[in-house]
Formats: C-alpha cells, sequence, structure tokens
C-alpha cells in the first residue's frame, strides 16, 4: 500500500518522473492537487461539485496518459491547471452553459484584492453586499473574469498565467490591467465609487 | 487515502490505463517543427520570385506607356507572390503557436522573424536562380498562372510605343540584326549607336528587350538594348540563354495565344 510518506519531500516534477516508472507515485500528485484543482474548476464552471469531479478526474486521468508529454521546464501545477482548464471548457461546449461567477466567499475576497487597498476594501465591504459583487463579476467578460481568479484567488505569477492560458506574457499583464479597469468600472456603473480610480 | 483520489487512482489500475509513450509526442513535435520549417522555405521560395520578378522589371518604362510611376508600380507589383508570402507566414505562426513552447511569443514577433527568414533565405534563393526557375515552371505547368504574368509580355509587346521584345534569330552584325517578337513576327533591328545593356550577349537565341521607336511593320530602330532578363539567373546562367528557354518563352506564348483564340 503506498502511503503519504511517499511523497514527503519530493517534487511535482520529481513525482512526474517517478511517476513514469511506477504507477503509485501518480497518487502523490493527484492528492496534492486534486483539492485545489476542484475550487479552481468550481470557480470558473457553472458546474455542480458532481461534475466538477468528474471533470477533475478526466483532467487527471488526461494528465497521466500525456505524462510522457509533460515538459520539465513548466511547473506542473501550471500543466495541471491548463488540462483542468481545457476539459472545463469542454465541459461547457458539451452542457452548452455560460461559467457562472466565482462563489459568494471568492466574490468577496477577489473584490478586496482587485481594489488593492485594504481600507478601500473595508469600505466597498461596508457599502455593498455579496449580490451586488456578484452582478460585477457576472457581467464582466469570460477572459476578464478568468485572469482576476488566477491573478488574486489562485495567486499565479505572471509566466505561470501565461502558460496556464498558453498566452505571452506581455498579454497576461494586457489582460489583466483591462480586467482589473473593467471590474472597478463596472463596479461604478453599478454605484460604487472608488475613490482612487 | 482521500476519496476523490482514490477513484482517480483505482480507474487508471482498473482500466489498465498508462502513459502514452514518449515517441507519439516527439513525433508530433518534430511534425509540428518541420511544417514550420517547411513554411518558411516555401516563403523563402516565394520571396525569390518576387524578388526575380522585381530586379527584372523595368521601374524607367513607365512614360512610355503614358502612366504615371505609381499606377506603373501597382501594374507591376507580383500580388500573386506577395498573397502566397503571406498565406505561408500564417501557417508558420500556425505551426509555432502549436510548438511546446509557442505561445510564449507574442505573434507579431513569430510573423516578423518568420518574414524576415523568409526574406534571407529567399535572397540566397534568388542568387542561386530559384525565382527564375519556379517563374517558369509555374508559368510553364499552371494556365492560371499565367493570367497573372502576362504583365511583362504585354508591356514589352507594344513596337508602337517603342518597347519590342524577342529573340535575337541572326546575329552577324551588331549594327543590324534579326529578332523574332514573341508574337513570332520577325523584325530588322538598326542598332548602329544603340546602348547596350551590361549584361546582354550578342549572338543568336538570346532573349532581350528594346526601346526605340518603330521605322516600318519589319523595322525597328534600337536606342536601347537590355537583356530578357537582367538579374537572377543564377546557376541557371548559362541553360537559361540555350535555345531550351527560349523555345519554352515562344511555346508559353503560343499556348497563351491560342488559349485567347479559343477564348474568344
Amino acid at each position: 500500500m503506498f502511503k503519504n510518506k511517499d511523497c514527503e519531500g519530493k517534487s511535482d516534477e520529481e513525482l512526474v518522473r517517478l511517476a513514469l516508472k511506477n504507477q503509485d507515485y501518480y497518487y502523490c500528485l493527484v492528492s496534492r492537487w486534486e483539492n485545489k484543482i476542484l475550487r479552481y474548476i468550481l470557480k470558473i464552471s457553472s458546474a455542480t461539485k458532481e461534475d466538477a469531479e468528474d471533470i477533475l478526474q478526466d483532467a487527471f486521468i488526461s494528465a497521466y496518459k500525456s505524462l510522457n508529454d509533460f515538459d520539465r521546464n513548466l511547473k506542473f501545477s501550471s500543466w495541471i491547471y491548463r488540462i483542468a482548464r481545457n476539459k472545463t471548457i469542454s465541459f461547457w461546449r458539451k452542457s452548452k452553459i455560460r461559467p457562472k461567477t466565482v462563489s459568494s466567499d471568492d466574490d468577496l475576497e477577489l473584490f478586496k484584492l482587485v481594489s488593492g487597498d485594504d481600507d478601500l476594501a473595508k469600505e466597498l465591504e461596508k457599502k455593498c453586499d455579496s449580490r451586488q459583487i456578484k452582478n460585477i463579476l457576472k457581467n464582466l467578460k469570460e477572459k476578464y473574469r478568468e485572469i482576476l481568479i488566477l491573478k488574486f484567488l489562485e495567486e499565479k505569477s505572471y509566466r505561470e498565467i501565461s502558460d496556464i492560458l498558453k498566452k505571452p506574457m506581455g498579454t497576461v499583464a494586457t489582460l489583466l490591467s483591462r480586467a482589473k479597469k473593467k471590474f472597478k468600472k463596472e463596479a461604478m456603473k453599478q454605484g460604487i465609487e472608488f475613490k482612487n480610480l | 487515502m482521500d476519496k476523490l483520489t482514490d477513484s482517480i487512482i483505482n480507474k487508471i489500475k482498473k482500466e489498465k490505463i498508462s502513459p502514452a509513450p514518449k515517441w507519439i509526442f516527439l513525433a508530433k513535435d518534430y511534425s509540428i517543427w518541420t511544417l514550420f520549417i517547411m513554411a518558411i522555405i516555401i516563403g523563402g521560395l516565394a520571396f525569390a520570385v518576387i524578388l526575380f520578378l522585381l530586379t527584372n522589371n523595368d521601374w524607367d518604362i513607365y512614360k512610355h506607356l503614358d502612366k504615371s510611376f505609381g499606377e506603373y508600380l501597382l501594374l507591376s507589383l507580383p500580388y500573386f507572390w506577395i498573397i502566397f508570402l503571406g498565406l505561408f507566414s500564417i501557417v508558420a505562426l500556425y505551426n509555432y503557436k502549436y510548438t511546446k513552447k509557442g505561445y510564449r511569443r507574442s505573434p507579431h514577433l513569430i510573423v516578423g522573424v518568420n518574414i524576415l527568414a523568409s526574406v534571407v533565405i529567399g535572397t540566397v534563393f534568388f542568387y542561386a536562380g530559384l525565382g527564375l526557375k519556379i517563374e517558369n515552371i509555374f508559368a510553364d505547368n499552371f494556365p492560371y498562372y499565367r493570367n497573372f504574368t502576362q504583365h511583362k509580355l504585354n508591356v514589352w509587346n507594344n513596337p508602337e510605343r517603342g518597347l519590342l521584345s524577342g529573340v535575337i534569330t541572326k546575329a552577324d552584325n551588331k549594327d543590324s540584326f534579326i529578332l523574332k517578337d514573341f508574337k513570332g513576327r520577325m523584325w530588322e533591328i538598326q542598332a548602329g549607336g544603340a546602348f547596350w545593356g551590361r549584361r546582354v550577349i550578342f549572338q543568336k537565341g538570346e532573349r532581350i528587350k528594346i526601346i526605340g521607336k518603330k521605322k516600318s511593320n519589319s523595322i525597328f530602330s534600337a536606342r536601347q538594348i537590355r537583356p530578357w532578363i537582367n538579374r537572377g539567373r543564377g546557376i541557371w546562367k548559362n541553360s537559361d540563354r540555350g535555345k531550351d528557354m527560349l523555345m519554352k518563352e515562344t511555346r508559353r506564348r503560343r499556348v497563351v495565344n491560342s488559349e485567347r483564340a479559343q477564348a474568344n
């Protein structure tokens, strides 16, 4: 029986190499990333928890099949986020439903982080409720919402976002800057004032 | 063991799923790179023809045609090959984007570098004579392409406007020789005092362009004599002057004429 301690002290990339020789090591990678990836799928999709788990399973199995294609210069996390994102997009297409906004807890968190100012964020929290924030995010284009989630909720670097979305870093920076502006603009439209805009 | 992790690992084991062999991914990568390199080489060939057509175009004769330089420029640009080059730049971009790290570079940069690579390779091809070779292959084998390349022949078959071209059929005397134009008409060329271009060789079978004045239906007075192909003969320098190539030009002209006659 494979034990958790067999995974300890090993990097993701090392585990990929080991998993190619011994299937059991793939357990380490799955257990290490499943919760984060599941939350990410839920944030960017309209899937139910059960659907999200199916997407997650599909993503990890696809990743396992393509393990020999894993680029060692890439972070495993970026790779598995990318696969999960592609599987989620396929799910949207199959079920013909658009992605929803993020969950209420995440809404507030995202709002605080995008505003980039603690005092301002507190003020905003007082001024608007979760429903308003949800509306702001709902009115943002998918590409802006997605990049805000990766940057502020998943705390990914520009390089990682570039690897996940398969876009050049310059495009990521531009997209993020636009997303922040759109976010603030949409908030103002809904009557929430940003003094520092 | 976590329930979800457990189900994923169990599924892998139960269905005996295994990683696809490395060679499949390597083959895919190599195919994409091969297509990318091929697109650049084809772009280079297109550029070689563009260079060949542009350097062999006579940019100073627009006045003979009662056109402005702008009009003449628009008529002379090798649109077919420019579109061809653009098309293969897009193919190269598409392929590069599918390489493992292709997404990391800006599409503008990829197109820029790709066109630059095609320009460099194309220049080498042009000096090797591939521009001429490809142009001839297309003209001989693709009737539709000929419609794009009639411009030069039409321009230089204008004896009334002082422009004549053809093949030297009798080269005894440089001051007076016989030329067969590309329509098959015979001309006596009076060339005493005419300026001979540096690359023209006075010999039977040489294709030339003449600027001068029509004196009668069979006599043309030459002021300037230029080679039919000025630059870009490359390694076909000698064979191009040979009879085969000249026959080809005449045959091509005949085919065009018969196609036109049929169309009418």
